[in-house]
């Protein structure tokens, strides 16, 4: 495999986008992305696009009216998943020499679906009996907070953290910041679960201009340098599983830190998979950022908020800025983007050098999740002045 | 939650589940194939009784659907973990590991199937889900 770059980064701001077709939501971030990258359309070989919800031929629908044809677009479907499987598709097409540039989307306009929970496959034995998103969520909470002591006032902080990050995004859905008594009070969803610890759908989109290191010269954005690409998908079990470390992203990110030959400690941002509170305590675990059971004493010490020694989700996360699902990871890796090349303004994270992304879901009885998407990527070689 | 009458035994009144002699492995349902080995599942008799893992009262639902319910999984003394509807009208009362007890109504062409907490303290009373 040849090293591979990301050269250009955009992407809409999330939040309800009702006058806007998917396919417009789509362009808006592709033509973003072409522009950071200062690429000519003749150069993008390839388009990997990935959505949930939007029907056929959502990555043609988003590229038609760019004059982006007769190239292949390929269309692709990973839960919320789907857009980090975009990006991981077009890293092993360009780290293998098949193309040189192209181009990852992600978009999802959920609002034309009419809120509520997301509808999951009803021919499953759980999802059929009343399963849902929100309840798996919350017993993977019960069980956390019943084997460590721990209390919702400790999930709630998760989402105070989440929304003050969130309110220096302009790119967030939600952008107030919000208190422990206020996530606490918001209306119950699935005990433990609050609303405000439920992340907000919405929709948008995101793209990204990737190619090989030994082309980024002849783009104008600095090259971000995909360091380690995982997607794995999770495993059937039919009978015990510790829903408190979920295993599909322990595995997952063991093998990007591998990839990578660093571990959590060296990673100084993240944008990690929030859909709910007890999430990103699972995930600092799962991630090693935390032994087990410590998660809530590290988000309590300020470790991951600004100013910490590894920020997590500094753009508000799934819970702040909102999870158009197959837009969230290609967003991620916007916002991981500009953190690297030191363009992310009030929320930036200062110094970043290696940040990681973490997209991971869908619900699917026996598994953990059925896919998990980890990234690592690498801020541009600083420019040495040439005397 | 509504079970099929097939996945009732009717002598023993208890819950079939699948069975591969080959891998000791249990799953209820009980899935076309072993997982492990892809060889054939036995129906077997599962445990009437067994321990709430985890829990959650679900006060945001799927449409159509009385509310709130209570859902959780139990594991069982063979290994099998169920996805379950819990008798609990307040969620406040149950514990994870607090034993459960199965107990099944005939209900049109199946059966109701819902996880009742055994404990003395706790209060009996079922709710009725959609
Ligand atoms: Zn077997």
């Amino acid at each position: 495999m040849r090293d591979v770059v990301i050269v250009g980064a955009d992407m809409t701001p999330f939040g309800k986008h009702l006058d806007r077709s998917v396919g417009a939501l789509g362009a808006e971030a592709v033509l973003g992305a072409l522009k950071d990258a200062g690429a000519e359309r003749s150069q993008i070989d390839a388009v990997y696009s990935g959505n949930v919800t939007g029907g056929m031929l959502v990555g043609q629908r988003a590229v038609r009216d760019l004059g982006l044809g007769g190239i292949p677009v390929v269309n692709i479907e990973n839960a919320c998943s789907s857009s980090a499987a975009a990006l991981r598709e077009a890293y092993v097409a360009v780290g293998s020499g098949l193309h040189n540039t192209v181009v990852v989307l992600g978009v999802e306009k959920l609002t034309a679906l009419g809120g509520g929970p997301l509808p999951l496959d009803d021919a499953d034995h759980e999802v059929a009996n009343g399963q849902m998103m929100p309840a798996i969520y919350a017993m993977r909470a019960r069980r956390y907070l019943s084997e460590y002591g721990l209390s919702p006032t400790d999930l709630a902080a998760v989402a105070v953290k989440a929304r003050r990050h969130g309110a220096r995004n302009p790119y967030a859905y939600l952008r107030t910041e919000t208190t422990v008594d206020d996530v606490l009070a918001s209306r119950p969803i699935a005990t433990p679960l609050t609303l405000f610890q439920c992340c907000p759908s919405g929709d948008g989109a995101a793209a990204l201009v990737v190619t090989a290191a030994e082309r980024a010269p002849t783009f104008e954005a600095p090259a971000v340098r995909i360091r380690a690409s995982v997607l794995h998908s999770g495993e059937f079990r039919t009978g015990f599983r510790d829903m408190t470390s979920p295993d599909i992203t322990v595995h997952s990110a063991q093998e990007a830190y591998e990839q990578a030959g660093i571990g959590p400690d060296d990673i100084d941002v993240i944008e990690l998979h929030d859909a709910f509170t007890i999430a990103e305590l699972l995930y600092y675990e799962a991630l090693g950022l935390a032994e087990r059971g410590r998660a809530a004493a590290l988000l309590h010490s300020g470790a991951t908020t600004f100013g910490g020694s590894t920020v997590v989700n500094p753009s508000g996360g799934l819970l702040a800025k909102g999870h158009p699902i197959g837009a969230t990871g290609a967003a991620q890796a916007v916002e991981i983007v500009w953190q690297l090349r030191d363009q992310a303004e009030q929320r930036q994270v200062d110094g970043a050098r290696l940040g990681l992304i973490h997209a991971t879901g869908g619900g699917l009885s026996g598994v953990d999740h059925g896919a998990c998407a980890v990234h690592i990527l690498e801020a541009p070689r600083k420019q040495v002045a040439r005397g | 939650m509504h079970i099929p009458s097939e996945h009732v035994d009717s002598d023993s009144g208890r819950l079939l589940g699948g069975h591969c002699e080959h891998c000791q492995l249990s799953a209820y349902p009980a899935p076309p194939r072993c997982p492990s080995c892809l060889g054939p599942l036995a129906a077997r008799p599962l445990a009437a009784e067994g321990k709430l893992y985890s829990y959650a009262m679900i006060h945001a639902g799927p449409r159509g659907r009385r509310l709130p319910y209570t859902v959780g999984y139990v594991d069982l003394p063979d290994g099998t973990r169920l996805f379950a509807h819990v008798a609990a009208d307040d969620d406040t009362h149950l514990r994870t590991d607090m034993p459960v007890r199965l107990s099944l109504h005939p209900d049109g062409s199946g059966y109701r199937a819902i996880w009742t907490p055994s404990w003395p303290s706790a209060p009996n009373k079922e709710v009725a889900d959609a």
